[in-house]
């Protein structure tokens, strides 16, 4: 056989391979093209539809609320004069029209609230104002709340000087809810408002925490909170009452500025909210909020689940949903107290905030690096020391340990070895280690690389 | 049949014997396509069968023998091009195990026309893996060499039994895996 016949007929079966491959993803890209495009079609009329949703109920709520304010104004008008006249066997029923009327009304403003921001029709009106009047008008606006279920009310840091550029009407509205939902799940108990600026990477942040030592929830009750019409479960709404919607509100207006809210809650131990708000809102979108309509979760989406009281904290930070996702259900199966955020910038100030005993980092970000946000973190004298473990799929152990990582690991991650890699920062929680390896632990306890000695 | 089968059938009787006996094998087999194939086309199974004759007759090596070298060698393949179907797993029954539920919902979502055999698992009994393969295409020797792959793959000590099922001429068989370390 001669080897020329021979590579020319190969040589013609490639050709007439490439060819066909060719035709093949020609057909497939243009597939792909209408399939898009009907995407984007279908989107649109969706889009379409839920705006026209929103509109209607807005001006559905608009009309129910002008003779809403009439039953409510004569029911108060008609108490106050039942009280004058002594006829007090109608004051419970008046008082049962009054109650029903504000009850229902508060659901309108509500729906009222939902509507406009999904139809894009909320504004924000930005000022510049001082926390502590903040917090003085909020502590008297709360005062008939407290007493209704036996509570107190601790603040810590209202005597600050400091000032916040943002909505004021909002701000109040997000922290009347945080703690009007902390006085109805609490009673006979301590409800702490603490109120904080941190700075990260330049950037100025207030956080308001509510703290309650009420009924608290579950990790699973916790994750529906923030959906709209939805409380930690069906009992919940039957037993303490509400829509469901405080909470939805109040995160869509942080989010509009550029903030979020965070939660930690132990079953029957209590709850903390935490809203964190950039000192300077910006009118115009902030990037995080952008990203956040492209990806359903940006700035700080952080999702708390917890193990006994008392545990470290474990940050997550990790812009790819499936990858945060894993590693907080792993670390949470584990009995690990996680806070997980999509977003580099929002992991720094995190950090700040809870003081982690450990981070796990991914690198590739799109606001803001791994690599960043490590040289972030070991400048910072209050977090250098924070362990940090690198989970990428870059291939660069060397400057991820340049750049002070405590240890380095490339996706897709290994369950065990992640585990193995964090118990000497955590190995409080994890079942007790037979020796320790104490080269390892000083490395740990000196942000230094310990990538294969952090096996205990 | 997807054409990556083919692909990496050629590639694989390049590699073992010479491109003179690829070449001999697809001029006397003349398929319609004339051998020339690409990994994401979509060709008739009857193809690799014509192919395959003509291997064994080329070579005097039997056709089960040559299906089932080439299952061990396709494995290997599938190893490399996608590192993503390992991930996580830690060993040949978990691997195993996922085919139908995991890897063949997965191609079904690239090649929805894709004609996949269907693989029933049963662990019931610990250390034993009963896997059931039906297929409309009699390909069991090329799942029994994928299987062998697998196991060869993952280092374990695993005994394999095939049991044919009467009649099915190679689209109905059961294989039986069995760990060495435990004992019956």
């Amino acid at each position: 056989m001669s080897d020329t016949a021979l590579w020319a007929r190969r040589l013609e079966r490639e050709r007439r391979a490439r060819q066909e491959a060719e035709t093949l993803l020609e057909s497939k890209s243009q597939k792909l093209y209408l399939a898009n495009e009907e995407l984007r079609r279908q989107k649109e009329a969706a889009e379409e539809a839920n705006r026209a949703k929103s509109s209607f109920l807005a001006n559905m709520s608009h009309e129910l609320r002008t003779p809403l304010n009439a039953i409510i104004g004569y029911s108060e008008m008609l108490l106050e004069e039942t009280t004058d006249q002594g006829q007090s066997a109608m004051l419970p029923d008046l008082e049962k029209i009054r109650t029903a009327g504000k009850h229902l009304l508060t659901l309108i403003n509500d729906i009222l609230d939902l509507s406009k921001i999904e139809a894009g029709k909320t504004e924000l009106v930005l000022e510049t104002f001082g926390l502590a009047g903040l917090m003085a008008e909020i502590v008297t606006t709360i005062q008939p709340l407290l007493e209704r279920n036996g509570n107190t009310l601790a603040v810590h840091g209202a005597d600050t000087e400091d000032l916040i550029h943002a909505d004021p009407v909002r701000v109040r509205q997000c922290l009347l809810n945080l703690l009007s939902n902390a006085c109805k799940f609490t009673a006979h108990g301590t409800i702490t408002l603490q109120v904080r600026r941190v700075t990260e990477s330049g950037e100025d942040w207030i956080t308001f925490r509510v703290t309650d030592t009420g009924i608290g929830m579950t990790p699973e009750q916790q994750s529906r909170l923030f959906q709209d019409f939805s409380q930690a479960d069906a009992s919940t709404t039957r037993k303490y009452g509400g829509t469901g919607l405080g909470l939805a509100i109040s995160q869509r207006f942080c989010h509009m500025m550029g903030g979020d809210i965070m939660v930690e809650s132990i079953p029957g131990q209590g709850s903390t909210f935490t809203l964190l708000l950039p000192a300077e809102v910006s009118k115009r979108p902030p990037i995080a909020t952008v990203q956040r309509e492209q990806k359903a979760d940006t700035v700080v989406q952080a999702a708390l689940t917890h193990g006994s009281d008392g545990q470290p904290i474990v940050l997550v930070i990790d812009d790819d949903p499936a990858s945060l996702d894993l590693i907080v259900r792993l670390l949470t199966k584990k009995g690990l107290h996680v806070v997980a955020t999509s977003s580099g910038r929002a992991g720094l100030c995190l950090a700040q905030i809870l003081r982690p005993a450990a981070i796990t980092l991914d690198l590739k970000m799109p606001d803001m690096d791994g690599w960043s946000v490590l040289t972030a973190l070991r400048a910072d004298p209050l977090l250098a020391l924070i362990p940090v473990i690198v989970l990428t799929i870059m291939d660069d152990a060397h400057t991820s340990y340049t750049l002070g990582a405590s240890g380095y690991l490339a996706k897709p991650i290994d369950p065990e070895r992640l585990i193995t890699m964090l118990q000497p920062y955590i190995r409080t929680l994890l079942p007790a280690p037979v020796a320790i390896d104490v080269e390892a632990s000083l490395a740990a306890g000196r942000g230094q690389p310990s990538h294969e000695r952090g096996s205990i | 049949m997807k054409g990556i089968v083919f692909t990496e059938f050629l590639d694989m009787v390049e590699a073992r014997f010479t491109p003179e006996v690829a070449d001999c094998m697809i001029t006397a087999a003349a398929v319609p396509s004339g051998g020339a194939y690409t990994a994401v086309g979509t060709y008739d199974y009857h193809e690799l069968i014509q192919l395959v004759a003509q291997l064994s007759t080329l070579t005097s090596l039997p056709i089960p023998k040559l299906v089932h070298t080439f299952g061990v060698h396709l494995f290997g393949r599938f190893v490399a091009a996608y590192p993503a179907l390992f991930a996580g797993v830690r060993s040949a029954f978990s691997f195993l195990e996922r085919i139908e539920d995991h890897i063949h919902v997965e191609v079904r979502k690239l090649y929805p026309d894709a004609e996949l055999p269907m693989f029933t698992c049963d662990t019931s009994t610990p250390g034993r893996l009963t896997m059931l393969y039906c297929s409309s295409r009699p390909f069991a020797d090329l799942a029994e060499g994928l299987i062998a792959g697998c196991i060869a793959h993952f280092g374990e000590p695993i005994l394999m039994h095939r049991d044919d099922i009467a009649h099915s001429h190679g689209t109905h068989v059961r294989f039986v895996l069995t760990k060495q370390d435990i004992p019956a």
